[in-house]
């Protein structure tokens, strides 16, 4: 039983964590291999298995004009065979073991994850050993299949989505210069012209263990779990990586709209300010305040957007904020809104920036920050009942190259931040001469 | 660090529309379906089995009546309550969405709180308060740590909000608003309006055909009058289950299940939802809809909870279309065709018959090609069968998932609720792995011509009709 109360451990230690979420972080070892590959094991002693998640720096925000969506293309070629694993019996393998798996592409990363009964971790690494070095992408006709499953994948995701399609030109506008413009999935045109060439290139170029970070939580003890990564990892040859130019966004001279006219049913509003990330921020704290105005705004029922905009004025169905310190380079805090019926979207927009105009001029109050952070701090025990949550959080902070630890060290930045500090990059950031702003105006369906 | 929050409708786009990835999930029919049932459970290390018995549950009744379950996790400092009432869409009658706005309408006034008062107090504390509406059940939820200062709390104003529970025009009219507006996104959604109208397909007339969120014409039209006749109808202690697990000894969960005995009125058990029938004729029914897309789906009611067809149904569905990247329908569809990103099938027993259905996403042109496809295949499956070593790989793979598939405290927790609701025995999963394991392919192949081949397909499909 645990009966120490939090208020208790906010009283008298608003710098440290809860003590079980400490105690996950001091049970984290992070190991590095000679050639460069990076392991990080957490026990999680809770059920007999493991979840193993490989992850390859490179992803959307690597890729260059008319090569959008290489990083997925090459996603989805990873399951079609090695020499020594042809077709499909990597999934069939783990399939046969009671596993599950799956990938995923980012702006700034590549993923792939298995879980399984942890008495066969061992053969998931041999697995993902071979596929890093000895993808075959030679046929024609398995290559060409998977590209119209990838354009299934995107008419699915986006182009029978007005949100999204939404969302999409939304990026297109807001970043002039930074790789952040494009979807991780890519433009349709340019995955209809991918070749197999391209794809076993980003491969070649990517794909290497000095660019890896393998995530184990699960039943396991981490010097067993190095001794895998060492006897099956260890001897791959690391390999010179392109130089990661940095493609900051230039500096915005003035504010962006669009109108984006597709048949749908409800408006919507996007409006994006640039801000810093973690990777960019010159002020450690700057990220942290903005984390806590966007909870704030909307960390919750109780949070401003939903008491304001959609309980008490009814001006909004739906009011939230979007911002995320843990990208590679500089992104956006965005908010995004559906108006109540009869409201305009002007009427829409002058209401959220009234908010955000609000921080400005007044310090938030003692109870909504305290509350912001209660929320904060029971949200990071809540975190400990999913390994998946906790492996998502280790393999991406490393991944756009911050220390798996930075959550735990940001977390603690967050509970001294001060309303001045919220106020200041408000003012700072939220300057509406040079927000994007994208109104979904829908169209009647003929 | 940020736990990525889980938004209502549309909103986390980060999250939900900007990360792909390699498989297609089921979640584009979250609407509908809650949970792929017949998932195994867990097997909790650290938890002393009581009686031999995977999951150690207790029940109880309270001195009032109302039925509790318990099961303790002391691993993390979390509590997770659901009450679960027999509430669901499914009793909705010539209302349709009365059973979903009544549930929206908890926690959103009582007689001495309003609205802003109570998410405060719950937010204050940490605690995760929220409500749900299925087909069969009407669920309200409360996560919180379990330091007294903060359970105590929270679990008392849970309580509160029943037993002092009030509902106002103004809260009637603010959750309307937002019942409109997710309509009006379902209507811009070809996965929404293809679910719904491939329930109310093989549905007809049966109260499963309608949709959860009801119909616009008739939310505008509900009053408070509306509102309190069903909650009162509904929410009642003989029409409940408690379920409380997590980091909370016996002694402590007895307390709470006889507070919420007597915040809820005795009432009475909900009427048996109508049985289903099975349609008679072969439907096929085609929505036109400007998408490049278009949605098919295929199948009709099959099994009730409790079942004992379900395992061998299950088995089968999990080599035919349920098991993701290794299924024949992914083989067939996606590997050999490059036809689908997303095709799977799944069977989702309710109170009553619930559906078995393929389902997959086309380009318009390439529909009927896949249409056929699936549904050739689909008889070849029925007259075949597996072969022995698909049977032996899917049984090992449903083992597997029998240690992972509830490996949180949050899982364990809609488990037990699975359970209790649905009048399983709680000892249920003791042999789960025993009738996996004993299904032949024969046994496959007799199910699935029983509840599949030898009855009347319905066909939906949703988006350009090429003819």
């Amino acid at each position: 039983m645990f009966t120490r109360s939090l208020t208790l451990l906010f009283a008298t230690a608003v710098i440290a964590l809860p003590s079980f979420a400490q105690s996950s972080s001091i049970n984290t070892h992070k190991y590095q291999l000679d050639n460069g590959l990076t392991l990080i094991v957490r026990p999680d002693h809770r059920a007999p298995i493991a979840t193993m998640q490989l992850w390859y720096k490179v992803g959307s925000t690597y890729e260059s004009t008319g090569n959008t969506g290489l990083s997925h293309f090459l996603e989805h070629m990873m399951f079609k065979g090695t020499k020594n694993n042809p077709g499909s019996r990597f999934a069939d393998t783990i399939y046969a073991l009671g596993g599950t798996l799956n990938a995923f592409a980012y702006f700034d990363y590549t993923g792939y994850w298995q879980t399984l009964p942890v008495e066969y971790l061992e053969t998931v690494f041999k697995l993902e050993a071979d596929r890093m070095q000895h993808l075959i992408v030679d046929d024609e006709a398995i290559f060409e299949k998977e590209k119209q499953v990838i354009l299934e994948e995107r008419r699915l995701r986006v182009d029978d989505q007005p949100i999204t399609l939404t969302y999409e030109r939304f990026l297109a506008t807001a970043f002039n210069s930074s790789p952040y413009r494009v979807m991780p999935i890519g433009w349709h045109e340019d995955i209809a012209a991918t070749t197999l060439d391209d794809v076993r290139s980003w491969y070649d170029t990517w794909y290497a263990p000095n660019n890896a970070i393998i995530v184990v939580i699960g039943d396991v003890e981490p010097e067993e779990v190095y001794e895998l990564a060492q006897d099956y990892f260890g001897n791959i040859d690391e390999k010179k990586l392109p130089l990661v130019k940095p493609q900051p966004e230039v500096k915005p001279l003035g504010q962006k709209r669009i109108n984006v006219k597709v048949p749908a049913t409800l408006p919507y509003l996007l409006i994006g300010f640039h801000v810093p990330v973690l990777n960019t921020a010159t002020e450690f704290w700057e990220p942290a305040a903005l984390t806590l105005l966007s909870s704030i705004l909307d960390g919750g029922q109780s949070a401003r957007f939903s008491k304001n905009l959609i309980r008490n004025t009814r001006i909004a169905t739906v009011a939230s904020t979007d911002y995320d310190p843990f990208f590679r380079n500089a992104n956006l805090f965005t908010l995004s809104a559906v108006p109540a019926t009869d409201i305009s979207m002007y009427q829409l927009e002058f209401a959220l920036l009234d908010q955000i105009n609000q921080l400005k001029i007044e310090l938030v109050t003692p109870e909504e920050l305290d509350r912001a952070r209660k929320q904060l701090m029971a949200n990071e025990i809540y975190k400990l009942d999913s390994i998946d949550a906790q492996a998502n959080e280790l393999g991406s902070l490393e991944s756009v190259g911050l220390p798996w630890d930075m959550g735990n060290e940001f977390l603690q930045e967050l509970l001294i931040i001060t309303p001045e500090q919220i106020q200041h990059v408000a003012q700072k950031y939220l300057n509406p001469d040079y927000m994007t702003v994208a109104i979904l105006e829908p169209q009647p369906y003929d | 660090m940020i736990r990525r929050r889980r938004k209502p409708f549309f909103t986390n786009i980060w999250w939900l529309l900007a990360i792909l990835i390699i498989l297609g999930v089921g979640a584009n029919y979250f609407f509908m379906n809650k949970k792929t049932p017949g998932s195994a459970p867990d097997v909790q290390k650290n938890e002393a089995s009581h009686d031999n018995h995977l999951l150690a549950i207790q029940s109880w009744q309270t001195s009032q009546g109302l039925d509790a379950y318990f099961l303790a996790i002391d691993n993390l400092p979390i509590v997770d309550i659901q009450l679960v009432f027999a509430a669901g869409s499914a009793y909705d009658g010539n209302t349709p969405g009365i059973a979903q706005i009544t549930n929206q309408l908890i926690g959103k006034d009582t007689q001495i709180l309003t609205t802003d008062a109570i998410v405060e107090k719950f937010e204050s504390l940490g605690a995760i308060f929220s409500t749900d509406v299925s087909r069969d059940a009407a669920t309200v939820s409360l996560r919180t740590l379990s330091f007294d200062d903060e359970r105590n709390q929270s679990i008392n104003l849970l309580s509160h909000l029943f037993s002092a529970v009030s509902f106002t025009e103004s809260s009637l009219s603010l959750e309307k608003a937002q019942l409109l507006t997710a309509l009006k996104a379902q209507s811009q959604s070809p996965q929404a309006l293809a679910s719904n109208a491939f329930y109310k397909t093989i549905y007809g007339k049966h109260p499963y055909a309608s949709p959860t969120l009801g119909t616009a014409e008739n939310i505008q039209a509900f009053t408070l009058e509306n509102i309190n006749e069903f909650y009162q109808r509904y929410y009642s202690l003989q029409n409940a289950i408690l379920v409380i697990t997590g980091d909370i000894s016996r002694e402590e969960a007895e307390t709470i299940s006889e507070n919420f005995g007597a915040a809820l009125p005795l009432g009475a058990a909900a009427p048996e939802i109508p049985a289903v029938t099975i349609p008679a004729t072969t439907q096929v029914e085609h929505i036109e809809f400007p998408s490049q897309q278009k949605h098919i789906l295929v199948g009709l009611p099959t099994l009730e909870k409790g079942n004992p067809d379900f395992f061998a149904f299950y088995l089968g569905n999990e080599i035919l279309g349920g098991s993701g990247l290794s299924s024949q329908l992914f083989e067939v569809v996606r590997e050999n065709e490059g036809l689908a990103y997303n095709v799977r099938s799944q069977v989702l027993p309710l109170k009553q018959k619930g559906p078995f259905m393929i389902y997959l996403q086309t380009r318009n042109d390439a529909s009927e090609q896949a249409l056929k496809l699936v549904l050739d295949h689909l008889t070849t499956f029925i007259s075949t069968g597996p072969t022995p070593q698909e049977l032996n790989k899917a049984k090992k793979n449903i083992a597997g998932k029998f240690l992972m598939a509830f490996n949180s405290n949050a899982a364990l927790s809609q488990q037990v609720a699975k359970l209790a609701f649905y009048k399983l025995p709680l000892n249920y999963y003791d042999d789960y792995l025993a009738k996996i394991n004993a299904v032949t392919s024969d046994d496959i192949k007799r199910v699935f011509n029983e509840y599949v081949g030898s009855k009347h397909l319905a066909t939906v499909t949703l988006g350009v009709d090429e003819q």
